[in-house]
């Protein structure tokens, strides 16, 4: 799972990469932010149940969303302990009808958010809906995990509407699953730190100047590039890595 | 929604400088630089264009190439991009980037004399208190920066300079040529540090574990593709091509005087200096034809012993039993004493070969680094053979004449920084610091 990374002013946090070192650090965890789009994320969950005090950590699977972040983090799966419900699309970006989603009428928006949804009882099965509905949308995992459009031809949801029914370019929001979680990970649980080449050389600089500068051993440190075609964020190194390598 | 770049028809040209339109129609201007620019860095990166109502992001080699008006905000806020406005020249064709000087990054440079920056402050655009940028294409900008940041790996390793090596990696923190300018210009603590978290960096890439001898190849390699040292070093069968022992005398007194004040241990008193003195003994056999005497050579060597090699096992910058300039010195010192039966001239050349690099990096030359050794080699080796060509047509005979001695030591010019280095190691060998010795 893939979660980008903010600074959080109220914590302190002064940008997001030492947001995030102190995340994989262990000296704070992983919290909510408040939305971007605030309105549609506060009626999306009023509709899904999720009470306003209790805001989840939402985070993609097999992506790292907003990809123009600078800094990202990817988490082990068994931070699913702490998974409140799962969408098979940006429920936001679903209940409040942006983007390409804004194709459908408010009570189909609604309908599809419940029908896309999993919580409580159906949470379970959550994880085996998405490895049938990858097999059978994809060549290949990792074409998800690049954000490649899907086969939607035997979609029967609301989803399916909007990827034939919406203007291009299409925004892979509207089939890319969300998760939301209780509680931050575990440190042991986080996999990689992902730095675009900004990020990349701040690391670098503390790695090269302070001794005491150190990031788990087990937390790979995956860092994007420039050359003549312009930068590159997310390299096949982080997709392969999202994907599960 | 935003038209590709390509295909921008915009009507009339306008002063990017000032901003100033000549039409307002269908122009694209600069909303936002992605991958938030640091006041320490220089680089290139992509940014958020707007056409009308649409944006879209250009410079991103893969991932997403559009985005929405509350995206780019939130972006802005949460420290992911930086808001810059500026129009695109009329002209334009994507895709195109930002580069960027940070503010501080153009004050280190300056003091740190790094080579000019590729792109010109005064005519670029200004976000104050942070740095400054211009537009260009990707290729443009990547072709600029690969240029300099080479130029500056070089400047780097010349100098000795940390400051300029942590001025590239904060331009391009991953190319080999930085990690080897950071190798090189380190502490041995730092380079093992390097050692380990470069290791560590290739293995979360996905890459083998490489060991220490591994990178170290790599920073050879980084090395031996930039420099571009051709030159043979000096050789031994230069030797046997001089006409007679005085002339080899001549060459190994010039090879002391350029080495040997790194280890004279009194260079403001050349009367009563060994170092001062054993040249003197080299030059006037060389320029009488006739070896020393033993009675003459003797004192200076027991007092280069005494105040010299002593002294090099007492610092412990290094391993070697004693440094290749007072190894050049002696040799020159044995040289005229023996004469036709050895002049030492291979002792000196060898000393010559290897000496400018110990200067320079006294515990670094024990390090398999064959690449950054030759192009130490380079100016002595092409003043040598400045020396030799010299005497090939002047010499022979009983002696050699004493203008020889007053031409140029380093004809192309000594190496960058000699004196700062010269006096950075003679400070090591007798300015009582204490290091731990290289095994």
């Amino acid at each position: 799972m893939g979660h980008a990374i903010s600074a959080d002013v109220t914590r302190g946090d002064t940008d997001p990469l030492s947001a995030a070192l102190s995340i994989v650090a262990g000296t704070t965890s992983l919290g909510p932010r408040v939305p971007t789009d605030r309105l549609a994320v506060d009626a999306t969950e009023q509709a899904l149940g999720i009470s306003a005090d209790a805001r989840p950590i939402y985070t993609y699977v097999g992506d790292l969303n907003p990809s123009l972040g600078t800094v990202g983090l990817i988490v082990d799966r068994s931070w699913c302990r702490a998974l409140t419900g799962v969408t098979r699309c940006d429920s936001g970006g679903l209940g409040g009808r942006r983007g390409g989603f804004a194709v459908l009428t408010e009570s189909e928006a609604l309908a599809a958010l419940h029908a896309l949804s999993f919580a409580r009882e159906t949470l379970p099965s959550w994880d085996a809906e998405f490895a049938t509905e990858i097999d059978a949308s994809y060549p290949a995992t990792e074409e998800y995990v690049t954000g490649v459009e899907p086969d939607v031809s035997t979609w029967n949801d609301a989803r399916a509407t909007c990827v034939v029914k919406a203007p291009p370019p299409l925004d892979r929001r509207l089939w890319t699953w969300e998760a939301r979680l209780a509680t931050g990970p575990r440190v042991d649980e986080i996999v990689a730190l992902v730095l675009t080449p900004t990020a990349f050389k701040q690391v670098a600089f503390w790695a090269a100047s302070d001794p005491a500068f150190a990031i788990p051993d087990h937390v790979k440190t995956l860092s994007g590039d420039v050359d003549a075609e312009g930068a590159h964020f997310h390299t096949p190194r982080v997709r392969a890595v999202l994907g599960g390598d | 929604m935003a038209e590709p770049l390509g295909r921008l028809s915009v009507p009339r040209r306008f002063d990017l400088r000032k901003g100033k339109l000549a039409s307002e129609q269908r122009t694209v201007a600069l909303r936002a630089l992605l991958d938030r620019p640091d006041r320490r860095s220089m680089g290139l990166h992509p940014v958020v264009l707007s056409l009308g109502s649409g944006l879209r992001v250009s410079g991103i080699a893969s991932g997403p190439s559009y985005l929405d008006a509350q995206q780019l905000e939130r972006l802005i806020e949460d420290g992911h991009a930086i808001a810059a406005t500026a129009t695109l020249s009329a002209d334009a064709v994507g895709p195109i980037c930002a580069a960027w000087i940070g503010q501080e990054f153009a004050l280190a440079a300056e003091d740190a004399g790094a080579p000019e920056l590729p792109f010109d402050r005064y005519q670029m655009s200004k976000i104050r208190g942070a740095g400054w940028f211009l537009l260009d294409t990707a290729a443009a900008i990547y072709g600029a920066l690969d240029r300099w940041t080479r130029q500056t790996f070089v400047a780097a390793i010349d100098r000795g300079s940390r400051e300029l090596a942590m001025l590239v990696s904060w331009v391009a923190p991953n190319r080999d040529e930085t990690r080897a300018a950071l190798f090189i210009t380190s502490d041995e603590d730092q380079r093992r540090r390097s050692l380990a978290w470069w290791a560590r960096l290739e293995r979360d890439a996905g890459h083998p574990l490489p060991s220490e001898d591994d990178l170290i190849r790599r920073v050879d390699a980084a090395c031996d593709r930039v420099f571009l040292d051709w030159l043979p070093d000096p050789s031994q069968q230069w030797v046997a091509e001089l006409h007679d022992p005085w002339s080899a005398i001549a060459i190994a007194a010039r090879c002391a005087e350029r080495l040997g004040a790194a280890v004279d241990p009194m260079p403001e008193d050349p009367s009563r200096s060994p170092v001062a003195g054993a040249i003197r003994i080299a030059r006037e056999a060389a320029v009488r034809g006739r070896p020393a005497s033993h009675a003459e050579v003797e004192p200076t060597r027991i007092a280069l012993i005494e105040q010299v090699h002593r002294r090099w096992q007492d610092a412990r910058i290094s391993a070697r039993l004693h440094p290749h300039a007072l190894h050049a010195v002696e040799s020159a010192l044995r040289g005229a004493e023996r004469a036709t039966d050895d002049t030492h001239l291979d002792q000196s050349l060898l000393s010559m070969e290897h000496g400018v690099a110990e200067i320079v990096y006294p515990d670094l030359i024990w390090r398999a680094i064959p690449a950054l050794w030759s192009h130490f080699a380079s100016l002595p080796g092409r003043a040598i053979q400045a020396d030799r060509q010299w005497l090939m047509t002047h010499g022979g005979g009983d002696g050699v004449h004493p203008s020889f001695f007053d031409r140029e030591l380093w004809p192309d010019g000594a190496p960058p920084a000699w004196d700062d280095h010269v006096a950075h190691f003679r400070d090591r060998l007798f300015g009582g610091s204490r290091e731990a010795t290289i095994d």
